[in-house]
């Protein structure tokens, strides 16, 4: 790729992605890249599972948001909250004083109500994205099966809700959710089975069932090759030597042992990629990230993936 | 270490349940248990899964048949079933069960709201798993009953479940919402939320609310007893947790922050599985440094000195990162609770698509060591 993919240019990317795929990984990376590149960003987790500030190295963070590195502010999703500061700026009724009420009714409204929730989320996200300051926001959204729920609760509702002033306040927040040159979903997979078969189903169903631009496919943990054509029947050949010819040097058999592991891991993680790249539409940019071997048991790593992407991205 | 096997866990009970985050291989290691379980006993064993790894379901014949047990290996000294459940199937199968009569089950399905209402009503998905689980239970013809759990955030949504459905029928928003619209008292008590309500999202749409739920109510009585029936059998004795994680930091601590809630609530950790593990690999334990190119020498059928440097460089650079790997998940395991048995699977070298991909790794279960963490 010679061009800049433009993700970074956007108002609001959506990252989503199978469970245990590592979303707030690329969320984190994301937000680092555009941050670096001067855009004032805010990255929102949420789930609320605390991934997001542990990947930044941060302390938790709430859903006032913090400025973690200089133009990057991260904060956690509440829809307890979110619907307070609704009713407060938009309903100007100043519940504040008496969360409590508001919680239960919040409570009982959001479990029976369809998309209040979702509506309460994208709705905040899209806010931050029109009227503050942020160049950018990037959701690191729930997992595959809800992220659709969530993107469509706006025209769900439109659908649903026939009067009533959130008529109004649905319009603008689909003309930009809508617009792909303001709003892009990424989706986050690994070469596994199950994230490459749930991210082609979750691009399909995105394309059905919203109309909300998927910008690129990032497939994180990607073992790189290890030998290069020629080195490889070289290492064919050392593999073949038998223990009895005990002539090597110490640990080498293990070391034959611990290639083959990881060729072998690789071969599967790159049959897996094979299909995900066919099963996705044609021109959907495939971003990919590199395993790095401490970055999933430490705390560490989220500066050498932000580079890694912004290679991928030619940013 | 301690006398406990994973068989040997899994014999004292009737039910196992499966937990732990997303992603980390539930659903395989709740059908390795379920084998292990039917090969070593006469005992008909049912597995049930509610998001199964596609290709493994459509191995074992249980996609395209929701919510039927199928018999999918007998060659052991038990029988191993396996089923799917569709939430949404399920979710109908309750409003069949627990409507009062036809007309209003109709009326409810007919309810354009019911859809979306009961994708997330109460934790929906949750709940039909456990009414359906309940009536495997308590149907008599299974030995053992192990329950992949739905794949969702906390696990623990599962056990709350019935709880939160009998907190949503007795809740008074419910009785505000649905008493006749004629009642003095209500309408007082409820104009502030009604009013707020109506500007908002308009009346037209509160209305239609009202009236799924009032078709919702009549089906509290059932609702209610099943779920407390529910939530009994999942603290009787006969139930055991099993905890899957993968040796990651966010895996890890929602099982160590899993086995505490488990704990705090009655229910016995049988034990943790430890998937997908980065082999330990003998040959000394010092950190190996690739071999110079004098020792080299001795592979002289290479031809080319350089390339030969280069291979070896890459290989036993491959083998210190896995000890590093290695090193770096023993220590990540130390957050585990301790007293718990605990189990490490290798990380296998493809992916478990088949039945005998099961039996491989029901044969690792077995033969795994259990350490208490």
């Amino acid at each position: 790729m010679s061009t800049p993919l433009g993700l970074l240019d956007r108002r609001l990317l959506i990252v989503t992605g199978k469970g245990g795929v590592g979303k707030s990984t690329v969320s984190a990376a994301l937000a680092e890249c555009a941050a670096a590149r001067g855009r004032r960003t805010l990255v929102c987790e949420l789930d609320a599972k605390g991934d997001l500030a542990r990947i930044l190295g941060t302390d938790p963070v709430d859903y006032s948001g913090r400025e973690v590195r200089p133009d990057l502010v991260a904060m956690t999703m509440d829809t307890e909250q979110s619907l307070a500061e609704y009713l407060k700026v938009q309903v100007k009724i100043p519940f504040l004083g008496r969360i409590g009420p508001l919680a239960r009714v919040l409570e009982f409204v959001a479990t029976a109500a369809p998309g209040v929730r979702e509506i309460l989320t994208i709705g905040k996200l899209a806010w931050e994205a029109r009227e503050s300051d942020y160049d950018l926001v990037i959701a690191d959204a729930t997992a595959t099966g809800h992220i659709v729920g969530q993107l469509s609760s706006p025209a769900a509702i439109r659908d649903l809700v026939r009067l009533g002033m959130i008529r109004h306040q649905l319009d603008w927040m689909l003309e930009l959710l809508e617009d792909p040159s303001k709003t892009s979903a990424i989706v986050v997979a690994t070469p596994e089975e199950m994230p490459v078969v749930e991210t082609m189903e979750l691009v399909g169903r995105v394309r059905d069932d919203t109309h909300i631009d998927v910008g690129a496919a990032v497939v994180n943990r990607v073992l790189p090759a290890p030998f290069t054509a020629a080195e490889r029947p070289v290492f064919d050949t050392l593999a073949a030597i038998a223990p009895e010819e005990d002539c090597s040097p110490p640990g080498f058999f293990s070391a034959v042992e611990a290639t083959t592991h990881a060729l072998r891991r690789r071969e599967v993680g790159s049959s897996h990629l094979r299909r995900l790249r066919e099963g996705l539409p044609k021109g959907l940019p495939v971003l990919l990230l590199p395993e790095i071997f401490d970055a999933a048991a430490t705390h560490g790593g989220i500066d050498l993936i932000a580079a890694a992407l912004a290679a991928e991205a030619n940013w | 270490m301690t006398g406990a096997t994973i068989p040997g866990i899994l014999s004292g009970h009737k039910t196992v349940v499966v937990a732990g985050s997303g992603g980390v291989g539930k659903t395989t290691v709740a059908a390795a248990l379920g084998n292990l379980a039917a090969r070593s006993r006469e005992a008909r064993v049912l597995v049930l899964t509610v998001d199964p790894a596609r290709r493994l379901a459509t191995a074992l014949g249980v996609v395209g048949v929701e919510g039927e047990p199928r018999l999918v290996d007998s060659s052991g000294r038990g029988e191993l079933w396996m089923a799917m459940l569709d939430a949404r199937q399920e979710w109908d199968r309750l409003i069949e069960r627990h409507a009062p009569d036809k007309p209003t089950r109709d009326a409810i399905m007919r309810n354009h709201l019911y859809d979306s209402i009961t994708r997330r009503f109460a934790h929906s998905h949750e709940y039909a798993a456990m009414e359906r689980l309940h009536q495997f239970q308590t149907s008599g013809e299974w030995d053992l009953i192990v329950l992949d759990t739905p794949p969702s955030r906390n696990a623990l949504d599962l056990l709350d479940a019935p709880r939160r459905m009998r907190d949503f029928f007795s809740g008074r928003l419910l009785g505000w919402l649905t008493v006749p619209a004629t009642s003095r008292f209500t309408l007082q008590a409820f104009r502030p939320f009604r009013l707020v309500a109506d500007r908002i999202l308009g009346g037209p749409f509160i209305a239609d609310l009202t009236d799924f739920f009032v078709l919702i109510k009549t089906m509290e009585k059932g609702f209610v007893e099943r779920a407390t029936e529910v939530e009994n059998s999942l603290s009787d004795e006969s139930t055991v947790f099993v905890v899957v994680t993968t040796p990651e930091v966010g895996p890890v601590e929602e099982a160590a922050r899993l086995v505490g809630e488990l704990d705090r609530r009655n229910c016995p950790t049988g034990a943790i599985v430890v998937n997908r593990s980065t082999p330990r690999i003998d040959g000394g334990d010092r950190l190996v440094e690739s071999p110079t190119v004098a020792e080299l020498r001795l592979f002289e059928r290479i031809e080319s000195p350089e390339l030969l440097a280069r291979v070896v460089d890459v290989m036993y650079d491959t083998l210190g990162q896995m000890r590093h790997a290695a090193a770096l998940e023993a220590s990540l395991l130390e957050a585990l609770p301790g007293g718990v048995p605990t189990v490490a699977l290798p990380m296998m070298q493809s992916d478990i698509a088949d039945l005998e991909g099961v039996v491989e790794l029901a044969d690792r279960l077995a033969a795994s060591p259990v350490a208490l963490a």
